[in-house]
């Protein structure tokens, strides 16, 4: 097992293995997210409480998820590089966070338009709100962090600390409705012994979080692939692969 | 108009939420797809600078 993680983590076999993988992720994320699409626009039956304004959970919950998933992702990989010193980690890392920063930004927006008609208003200081909104503000502040040095090794631990840091952010997104009294609903999906959603409602949803899950790394595998030819442009393998991309070659 | 064509009234609720994550899902393959060429195009040069300066550097030494 740890040759076959060494060997993930070796930047040659991970370029071209994510190459690969890109395409073979993004398409099924994408049949995924019309069918999941479908069934919830056109097949799942309206909520007895909230009608048809329900169904932007298909949205919603798949970008909030995302959002916190994202940021696992990414503080996992930064301690990794951190503590294996595995440059790849690092690569991974900085490619999530404009990823995870859309998410969430999409998570706030979508909760926003589905706030308006349920709760009368489109933003509230409330636990979930806010705390999905500090969120969005660690991945800028992870960004800006990065940017903000001119060593890539330095960005790479700095930024590393700041996501590592951040995590606790996420357990308090996913209990803030149990811990304190919030105008968000409970959790939907956790309950997983006592649904509290119907069948019909529930299959594009778990379509949806996996056309997510699946678009992610498909768009992961597309930055870090860029990240890395970036990382080892001084090593022979990225100078090759560029000489043999090149659209025009040189004499 | 048919009550299932305007979604009970929450239509333009539920457009706005879907077309804002269509933009995300969209833009994201787009900005990764963009920066990668744009990576790749930017260490393609710099290949071909040093290409270019190369020999005269071994003829200097």
């Amino acid at each position: 097992m740890w040759t076959w993680f060494f060997r993930l983590a070796s930047p040659p076999h991970f370029y071209a293995l994510a190459g690969k993988l890109s395409l073979w992720l993004l398409i099924p994320a994408l049949i995924l997210v019309v069918i999941g699409t479908f069934g919830g626009l056109v097949l799942a039956p309206p909520d007895y409480q909230q009608g048809d304004a329900f169904r932007i959970i298909y949205v919603h919950v798949p970008s909030a998820y995302l959002s916190m998933m994202v940021y696992v992702t990414m503080a996992l990989a930064g301690a990794i590089g951190l503590i294996w010193r595995i440059k790849l980690a690092h690569a991974v890392a900085a490619s999530c966070a404009p990823i995870g920063a859309s998410f969430t930004f999409a998570a706030l927006v979508t909760g926003a338009v589905w706030g308006k008609p349920m709760w009368g208003t489109y933003w509230q200081w409330d636990p979930r709100l806010t705390s999905e909104l500090i969120l969005l503000f660690l991945y800028f502040g992870y960004m800006g962090l990065r940017s903000a040095f001119e060593d890539l090794n330095q960005a790479d631990r700095a930024s590393a600390i700041l996501a590592i840091a951040g995590v606790v952010n996420v357990p308090i997104i996913h209990f803030s409705v149990i811990w304190w009294a919030s105008l968000h609903q409970g959790p939907t999906l956790s309950k997983l012994e006592v649904p509290s959603i119907s069948t019909d409602m529930l299959w594009p949803l778990l379509m949806m979080i996996l056309a997510f899950t699946l678009f992610f790394l498909g768009i992961l595998a597309m930055r870090v692939r860029g990240e890395v030819l970036e990382r080892e442009f001084q090593s022979r393998w990225a100078q090759d692969v560029l000489r043999s991309t090149s659209p025009v070659r040189a004499n | 108009m048919d009550q299932s064509l305007v979604m009970g009234g929450y239509a333009a609720y539920i457009l706005a939420a879907y077309g804002v994550t269509a933009v995300v899902v969209v833009g994201n393959i787009v900005a990764a797809r963009r920066r990668f060429r744009r990576t790749q195009q930017r260490l393609r040069d710099q290949l071909g600078r040093r290409a270019a300066v190369g020999p005269e550097v071994r003829r200097a030494s």
